[in-house]
């Protein structure tokens, strides 16, 4: 069966809802900005980010390919095939994604996405160069294995990056409780950008927001807490080669300099922030901070 | 993958990029020392004193709830904050005269910074903070 390139279909889309919400925020009917140097860089990015796709695309098509030859059923598509994968990648995504934040070697694939201090639906399109070569498609490999068809997994793969386009804006408030209760929501997602305390590494679903409130990684927008965007540590260029590759720099830098392979592998696999005496800022060190804190001023 | 489509997301880029320019979009945030202390406010920290560039660009903080150094650069409409670790800088050196103030980091993120120091009270003041960030480069050079 040919399925359409969901992504590729969907550009013009993006272009008229980034007008759109130009637009919503010019005469202002909600708060929201753009800035020109941002947004090039996250359009250039989204650029990088189709360049540096093809040659893999070839590759992992191929493993996809092999690895269903060896797969455990045989599914085809069968109309439940549609919904039973609709579930296995969305489930897949919220592992890559965690995975993507919680370990610096994929993080630094995927920080460049969190980079921009603006939530516009350009930043949707800040996306990884580097993401391939970091291998975190491999959290997907199961699928073929399963018996899910590799027409089937680039298809919906294409469908979560197209659905993950339009929450990310600040335009669209919270959406009717049903709606927010299961799907990944632009109020959901906001919350995944900000790099206040409490908002940190959680709500990481594709699509079903779901798998973040089985897994304890759900928290809701506050709206006495307004989300700040960004990393924690802010970046202070617009230049996308730095972008695209400045924690792999860093991280590898830390490496190089560590002093034993403990600590070297300590600072390619542990979280974002560690440190080997124990001072790192992870997320989870940022977080029990702000609580100390909040405790200390409830005092 | 057909070379052709990549010319309808370019040319979006380009419509979008003059749209956002078109719509004030070159916004340049110019730190003051009121913005500075308020941006710091945001994320929860407390300053004492607060040096900013003379073109904007720049300031020095020092985070009194932190016991910390606080770097801020004005990143289009946002200003970046950057609390280093004495880890995180590579060197720092005051130079000329008036002194000029630089300091390189180790990060790829982090371009290196640069502040005309017009006074030596303020001089003096960064010099102790810097001091504890690593060894400190003091050059005086009769300004040409």
């Amino acid at each position: 069966m040919n399925l359409p390139d969901p992504v590729q279909l969907a550009i013009p889309a993006f272009i008229v809802l980034m007008i759109m919400e130009l637009a919503v925020g010019y005469f202002r009917i909600r708060a929201v900005r753009y800035e020109l140097k941002d947004t090039a860089a996250s359009l250039i990015m989204g650029i990088g980010n189709l360049a540096t796709g093809i040659p893999f695309l070839f590759l992992i098509y191929g493993i996809t390919s092999w690895l269903y030859q060896l797969s455990l059923f045989e599914i085809g598509y069968q109309w439940w095939a549609f919904v039973a994968f609709f579930f296995a990648q969305d489930l897949c995504y919220y592992w890559f994604h965690r995975l993507s934040h919680e370990h610096r070697f994929w993080w630094a694939a995927h920080i460049n996405h969190h980079s921009s201090q603006h939530y516009n639906l350009s930043t949707a399109l800040r996306q990884t160069w580097t993401g391939n070569v970091a291998g975190t498609f491999i959290v997907y490999l199961p699928l073929p294995l399963i018996g899910f068809t590799p027409e089937l997994i680039a298809f919906s793969m294409g469908v979560s990056l197209v659905y993950q386009f339009w929450i990310h804006t600040e335009a669209v408030g919270r959406l009717p409780a049903p709606i927010e209760w299961v799907f990944n929501t632009p109020s959901h997602h906001r919350v995944h950008h900000a790099t206040n305390p409490r908002y940190l590494d959680r709500n990481y679903a594709g699509i079903l927001i779901i798998w973040d409130r089985l897994f304890g990684t759900f928290v809701p927008e506050d709206k006495a807490e307004p989300c700040r965007y960004g990393i924690v540590r802010q970046i202070a260029t617009f230049n996308p080669i730095r972008i695209a590759f400045h924690e792999w720099v860093d991280m590898i830098r830390d490496a190089r300099g560590a002093p034993d392979l403990r600590t070297a592998i300590g600072y390619l696999f542990n979280a974002p922030g560690w440190r080997p005496d124990g001072t790192g800022r992870t997320s989870a060190v940022i977080r029990a901070e702000a609580r100390q804190q909040a405790v200390r001023g409830g005092d | 993958m057909d070379p052709t489509s990549f010319i309808l997301p370019l040319f979006g880029i380009l419509l979008i990029v003059l749209l956002v320019w078109l719509a004030g979009g070159r916004r340049t945030l110019k730190l003051t020392r009121a913005n500075v202390r308020e941006a710091l406010a945001a994320e929860g920290y407390q300053t004492s004193s607060v040096t900013v560039a003379d073109d904007g660009h720049t300031a020095l903080a020092w985070l009194e709830s932190r016991n910390a150094l606080a770097i801020l650069r004005s990143m289009g409409d946002h200003p970046a904050i950057l609390i280093p670790g004495p880890d995180d800088i590579r060197g720092i050196s005051i130079k000329g005269d008036p002194p000029r103030l630089q300091v390189q980091f180790k990060s790829y993120a982090q371009p290196p910074i640069a502040i005309i120091l017009n006074d030596q009270e303020s001089l003096d003041r960064w010099r102790k903070v810097l001091m504890l960030y690593g060894e400190l480069a003091v050059r005086k050079e009769a300004a040409s």
